[in-house]
């Protein structure tokens, strides 16, 4: 990767949500520009969830936010069901807001602390004029008893009277309650205990499989990323750099900052030294001038002269027999690639 | 834990503490510690009667959720804690004085020189209007009387030695310069400056990426080791302790509820507790959608305690003895330096009958999924604080 290229997007017409050619760039003075997202394509089937990892700065986030057009992206389309966002402007992607909805990191800031429980997640009906307001009492009932909060003893307390995990909850309901068809999660679970990080998960994959739900997950722990998605897609300085489902990614990465990420994760085993593992070193490079051809050269262990000079496409590896949906933009991939595999 | 009895590993009749090296008297004895906090609702038992110790050299990780007392236990040590609300009582014996005599004209010989913190967050731990190297050397001017061209030196040198690429260029940037690794190790330096004995990390890496975490902690092992320091490294993740402590202590509301070496604790644990810690993480070997083992409900309130264990509400094979006697901390069977709270251990024959019991229900009822609900309602865990 770092790479560019969209041989791993799907047929268009099967894709809830598709995104092509995505670039962010903000300003960042003197006419200089930080290139947050650079091309980056990925699409979403109903019903899947698709992980988003990568170090802080990789422009996870940012990529999460350009979908909710927060802000618009600066180049690329975005299309949601039969909708092109990135087209649409003032109301009429006001329009579109309850058909997506985000979960933020940090569950407390996201709540109004000067509204009830009730008020907050009933709000989004009352924006949307939908139902009277018994059909939406019965409803914020509903969704709140389905993240496992009681109506009636909490509904009139305020966000500051409850715990991280219980705000997540709160922030969970409020998200669902529009029925949305696409839900951007960042970062949910990464400022709760491991416990209670548990309990939101569950509740997760309970909320995506009653209301079926389709999901964006934005996180950095690799582990966490496994257990939610249908597919996993790792970021580097605002580029893709491999896509596939969990278990081919996981068992076989085939870009070396993926095996990097995934030797970086503490092993809760005392027989595993982990000072013996040969940690990534250095920091991510600045966005505003980002290295040439493949962005991760800097750090890679495989770099070579052509990584300096050719931008890495989008490719297929692995096993074309257990799916062939395993992509890596990689000039020296760790998994031969289906093409030099099959001359 | 000990409760106020002061019978604590290091208490008499106890078992001995674990020693590193033998014959050398450890650094750190903390003897019965207990830290209270007054709260307008009444008394908070933020640390109940803690008993530990530690060598020069050594690892002892502190693990626990939110609110368990770890970090309320190491500033306790460090002396950091309004002295007007948080009273101390037991004793913590450093290098042969009691700090719990200590005020804060004692404790400023101690910090930096003897013992030093390193902090969660690097941007709050920095000063974000002087420049790093003054930070640096701030202390090694004040503590080592050192002119200003030595203390530059070595504050370069130190920037060096925590692997901060063009240390000389670093030293007169602001910390708003550099990302969160850099910050962090600057407060490394910050923190080994004055060349403490014993060092402090509380969740030193927890705001950190997993690649930046790992080189953090790779850095820490390596100047523990060059320093000979005893280092207490808390922690909510038990997956960074395990390859990196040398003894690993649990707490929950305030107590330490098992207390081994590293090893050991790993391979026989006893305490549903720390069982229940481990298996809420997700495993990278595990499918995707395997259903978590989470810990319903949450930690108890420490200003109405329950009478008995204080993880009884949470534990799924807590019996009624559980709920009316507190355990005390034992010694496993023949291993005097594994230490546990819990009248049934996990691998007791009670527990193993309710463990069948609780799989051939889950079966029973379809659910491949056990404890992942809270435990109680669920608005009588959101309410406190009422």
């Amino acid at each position: 990767m770092a790479g560019s290229g969209s041989a791993h997007l799907r047929n268009a017409d099967d894709a809830l949500l598709r995104v092509e050619n995505l670039v962010v760039e903000f300003g960042a003075g003197r006419g200089r520009k930080v290139s947050a997202v650079a091309n980056v394509s990925f699409d979403l089937h109903p019903g899947e969830t698709l992980g988003l990892v990568g170090e802080s700065g990789c422009g996870k986030s940012t990529t999460g936010k350009a979908v909710m057009q927060l802000p618009a992206p600066t180049q690329g389309t975005v299309r949601l069901g039969d909708t092109e966002l990135t087209s649409l402007r003032g109301e009429a992607l006001r329009r579109t807001r309850p058909r997506m909805q985000m979960i933020f990191q940090d569950p407390i800031s996201s709540l109004n602390p000067r509204r009830t429980v009730s008020e907050i997640v009933e709000e989004p009906l009352k924006i949307w004029g939908l139902g009277d307001a018994e059909a939406r009492a019965a409803k914020v009932k509903e969704v709140l008893e389905a993240v496992g909060i009681d109506v009636d003893a909490a509904g009139v307390r305020k966000p500051h009277e409850f715990s991280g995990g219980q705000c997540q909850r709160i922030s969970i309901a409020r998200a669902v309650v529009t029925e949305p068809e696409l839900i951007i999660c960042d970062e949910p679970v990464s400022a709760l205990d491991v416990s209670v990080q548990a309990q939101i998960l569950n509740l997760l994959e309970d909320m995506k499989a009653r209301y079926g739900l389709t999901l964006v997950f934005v996180a950095h722990d690799l582990a966490v990323v496994k257990n939610v998605s249908d597919r996993v897609a790792v970021m580097y300085l605002g580029k893709l750099c491999e896509i596939g489902p969990p278990e081919a990614l996981y068992a076989e990465p085939a870009h070396p900052y993926t095996a990097a990420l995934l030797a970086a994760i503490p092993v809760p085993d005392p027989t595993v030294d982990p000072s013996a593992v040969d940690h990534l070193a250095g920091d991510l490079p600045s966005p505003i001038d980002p290295p040439s051809g493949c962005r991760f050269r800097t750090r890679c262990p495989r770099a070579t002269d052509v990584c300096a000079h050719a931008e890495p496409q989008m490719q297929a590896v692995g096993d074309p027999a257990a799916g062939g949906d395993h992509f890596v933009a990689c000039h020296h991939p760790l998994v031969t690639p289906v093409e030099i595999r099959t001359a | 834990m000990s409760g106020t009895t002061g019978t604590g590993p290091v208490g008499g009749g106890a078992p001995a503490a674990p020693s590193g090296i033998p014959g050398a008297a450890p650094l750190l004895v903390v003897d019965d510690l207990s830290t209270t906090f007054s709260s307008p609702r009444g008394k908070v038992r933020a640390v109940d009667g803690v008993s530990l110790s530690l060598e020069r050299g050594r690892t002892l990780g502190i693990v626990g959720e939110s609110g368990s007392g770890k970090s309320v236990l190491s500033r306790s040590i460090m002396g950091l804690l309004p002295r007007s609300t948080a009273e101390r009582t037991g004793s913590i014996l450093f290098g042969g004085n009691d700090l719990t005599t200590f005020g804060d004209t004692e404790y400023r010989r101690l910090w930096g020189t003897e013992m030093a913190m390193i902090f969660q967050d690097p941007m709050t731990a920095l000063n974000p209007v002087m420049k790093v190297g003054h930070q640096i050397t701030e202390s090694l001017r004040h503590h080592l009387d050192m002119d200003k061209a030595t203390a530059k030196e070595t504050a370069v040198e130190l920037l060096r030695s925590v692997r901060i690429p063009e240390p000389e260029k670093r030293y007169s940037t602001y910390p708003h310069e550099m990302s969160g690794g850099m910050r962090q190790r600057v407060v490394i330096a910050v923190a080994l400056a004055c060349g403490p004995k014993l060092l402090f990390a509380d969740e030193p890496t927890t705001a950190l990426d997993v690649t930046v975490q790992a080189q953090v902690l790779d850095l820490l092992g390596v100047q523990q080791r060059e320093r000979y320091m005893a280092m207490v490294l808390v922690t909510h993740d038990l997956g960074v302790v395990a390859g990196r402590a040398d003894q690993i202590a649990v707490m929950y509301a305030g107590r330490i509820v098992e207390q081994a070496p590293t090893r050991s604790l790993f391979a026989d644990m006893k305490m549903p507790y720390t069982e229940a810690l481990l298996s809420a993480i997700p495993k990278l070997g595990d499918p995707p959608h395997t259903r978590l083992a989470a810990i319903g409900g949450r930690p108890p309130d420490l200003v109405n305690p329950p009478a008995g264990c204080p993880f009884a509400p949470r534990c799924p094979y807590a019996r009624d003895r559980c709920r009316e006697e507190r355990p005390e901390l034992r010694a496993v069977a023949g291993d005097p330096e594994h230490l546990f709270a819990c009248h049934y251990p996990v691998d007791s024959p009670e527990t193993l009958e309710t463990k069948d019991r609780l799989a051939v229900e889950a079966l029973m009822a379809g659910a491949p999924h056990l404890a992942d609900r809270p435990a109680g309602p669920a608005t009588a865990e959101g309410t406190h604080g009422r």
